[in-house]
């Protein structure tokens, strides 16, 4: 099986879902053009990044009309679309929409939220406390939110709860640019997600932002990663761009033949040792 | 200028070694991004004929195009004539007028009264009165303010609050000096303006390393380090900074923190601006 991939290196107008959604819907319209059958927006791309208490004002239940909208206008395309949700206890957390045949199928919140640097998330929206792959019709895929990826935990959770794809939504601005065209945590990601991708055989689908908010500048750089590692397609730094490759079912089987790092994991002792080592500092023992 | 202001050069070589069309690039499409969010598509700067207002002029330029960039130069009587000319030709090199403001009139009116007033009070009067003619320009010519002032000045505080300090955005106030000094002769910059020695022209003779007590090169390999590095006090010793050298910056980065934040607001109210009333400045999306 294979299947066309797009992801929606795009700009935000901070604070504006309205003018957003419009953003949204030529993208949308483009994509099924290109013959895209799951379509990758960034981490908020609905809302913009740095909205501090702007995020009671942008939020969206699951069933809101601008995710209806986004729905039917995609049609049999999927679409995952980043948002602030509103749960039904009034709580907001950055969110993965997953769309798909005209509902939205699935809600990933951010699990690990970043609050270090020039970051403050915690401040202003819950963290999600559930992990897990989701079945689609394009297979089983996880779902994950910039920071998200930068705990091997998580990302090991989604490939061991079966996914063959990962999502990787981000908003991540320059930073430490330093040697070279790249900014260090640019080398960071990519580094990292080339190894994930590598190691467990997967394709990683990483949409990154572009634009400028509050002097913070998005290097966008948006990739789509094969299970060696490989690059299937890449979007340019800082440009907005609508970059499109294909998952091809076939290269996931290669991968893990050659390399079943998957097949040989030992769940019941890392289950074990987890147990072991979570009880330990929950006691203060490091 | 105390020559024992040791420092490593493998420090100061990781300052250097930023990549300057990299960062050129960022800072381009950063500076249009938040000049045009908020309506503007012409910027307004100070043009002192040294090497920051000069490369703020040269990215700008690149960014709105010169005929965007309305560069004022404004000398006051005892300024250095070649901070004139030097102001003149930035603008020339870059094919757009110099509007010159001559400040003297205003600030001898002001010190008539004043007689034995300091370096330092006619020096800061001095960027005051320079900072409300650029807001004056800017209402004249629908143009955004834009500041010159470096990591370097703004981390030691060498600046005049509410007067050079006073912008709607610094695009180059992550560049330490040095830096600066490469990102200039990228852009080509005139060499007589990139390597003259810097200075803030309040009075004759006067230039930033000798009245800080170090060079450049010293203060951003200590500034690198213990800012961007995050190195504490006894580490950057062992690494070969004076302690001396590192507490004398030390105590100018701290207290100078009050020129860098917004004046303080006494909280009463349910929601305080700036402490719960959180907003990001590009609001306006």
């Amino acid at each position: 099986m294979s299947f066309k991939i797009g992801l929606a290196q795009c700009d935000a107008t901070l604070g504006n879902v309205a003018s957003n959604l419009a953003s949204h819907l030529d993208t949308v319209a483009r994509a099924r053009k290109e013959g895209v059958d799951l379509l990758v927006f960034p981490e908020l791309s609905l809302t913009g990044y740095v909205l501090q208490d702007l995020v009671h004002e942008v939020s969206l239940r699951p069933d809101a009309p601008e995710l209806a909208r986004l729905a039917e206008a995609a049609g049999p395309m999927s679409v995952c679309v980043g948002g602030i949700e509103e749960s039904s206890e009034h709580a907001q957390y950055i969110a993965t929409f997953y769309i798909e045949d005209g509902v939205v199928a699935h809600v990933h919140r951010k699990v690990y939220l970043a609050s270090y640097g020039v970051f403050d998330e915690a401040r202003f929206v819950g963290s999600g406390n559930r992990v897990g792959a989701i079945d689609t019709k394009w297979g089983r895929l996880g779902l994950s939110i910039c920071e998200d990826a930068w705990h091997p935990s998580l990302v090991s959770l989604l490939l061991l709860d079966g996914a063959e794809l990962v999502v990787v939504q981000t908003a991540s601005p320059v930073r430490d640019l330093h040697q070279g065209e790249l900014p260090y945590n640019a080398v960071t990601w990519l580094d990292t997600l080339r190894t994930y991708a590598r190691l467990y055989g997967c394709y990683i689908a990483f949409a990154n932002r572009v634009g400028t908010e509050d002097g913070l500048v998005f290097w966008g750089n948006s990739v789509l990663l094969g299970p060696e590692g490989e690059m299937v397609a890449e979007g340019a730094l800082y440009d907005e761009a609508l970059v499109v490759g294909e998952f091809d079912r076939g290269r996931v089987r290669q991968a893990r033949l050659t390399n079943p790092v998957l097949r040989d994991e030992k769940l019941d002792l890392t289950a074990r040792e987890l147990r072991r080592i979570a009880a330990g500092r929950r006691h203060g023992e490091s | 200028m105390n020559a024992s202001n040791r420092y490593p050069e493998a420090s100061l070589a990781q300052v250097q070694a930023l990549d300057t069309r990299a960062a050129v690039d960022v800072l381009c499409r950063g500076l249009g991004r938040e000049v045009r969010r908020v309506g503007f598509e012409k910027v307004v700067l100070g043009v002192s004929g040294g090497l920051d207002s000069a490369l703020v002029a040269y990215l700008a330029a690149k960014v709105f195009g010169a005929e965007n960039v309305i560069m004022v130069c404004m000398p006051y009587t005892t300024s250095n004539p070649d901070s004139l000319a030097h102001g003149q030709l930035v603008a020339r090199e870059l094919g757009a007028p110099a509007h010159v403001e001559a400040i003297g009139p205003q600030i001898d009116a002001y010190f008539e009264r004043h007689g034995d007033a300091s370096e330092m009070r006619r020096g800061n009067k001095m960027a005051r009165e320079r900072m409300t003619i650029l807001y004056d320009y800017s209402v004249e010519h629908r143009a955004l303010v834009l500041g010159t002032s470096n990591k370097t000045e703004l981390l030691l505080g060498y600046s005049t609050v509410f007067g050079d300090s006073a912008c709607a955005i610094m695009p180059i106030g992550d560049l330490y000096k040095t830096q600066a000094r490469s990102v200039s002769r990228f852009l080509g910059v005139p060499d007589v303006i990139v390597e003259k020695a810097p200075s803030a022209d309040l009075w004759e003779g006067q230039t930033d390393e000798e009245e800080l007590g170090y060079t450049y090169a010293q203060a951003d390999a200590l500034l690198y380090e213990m800012v961007d590095r995050r190195k504490g006090r006894a580490t950057l010793v062992d690494m070969g900074f004076d302690a001396e050298f590192v507490d004398e910056v030390q105590r100018r980065v701290r207290n100078n923190q009050f020129k860098r934040k917004m004046p303080v607001i006494l909280k009463l109210s349910a929601r305080t601006i700036d402490k719960d009333f959180l907003y990001p400045r590009d609001w306006t999306g």
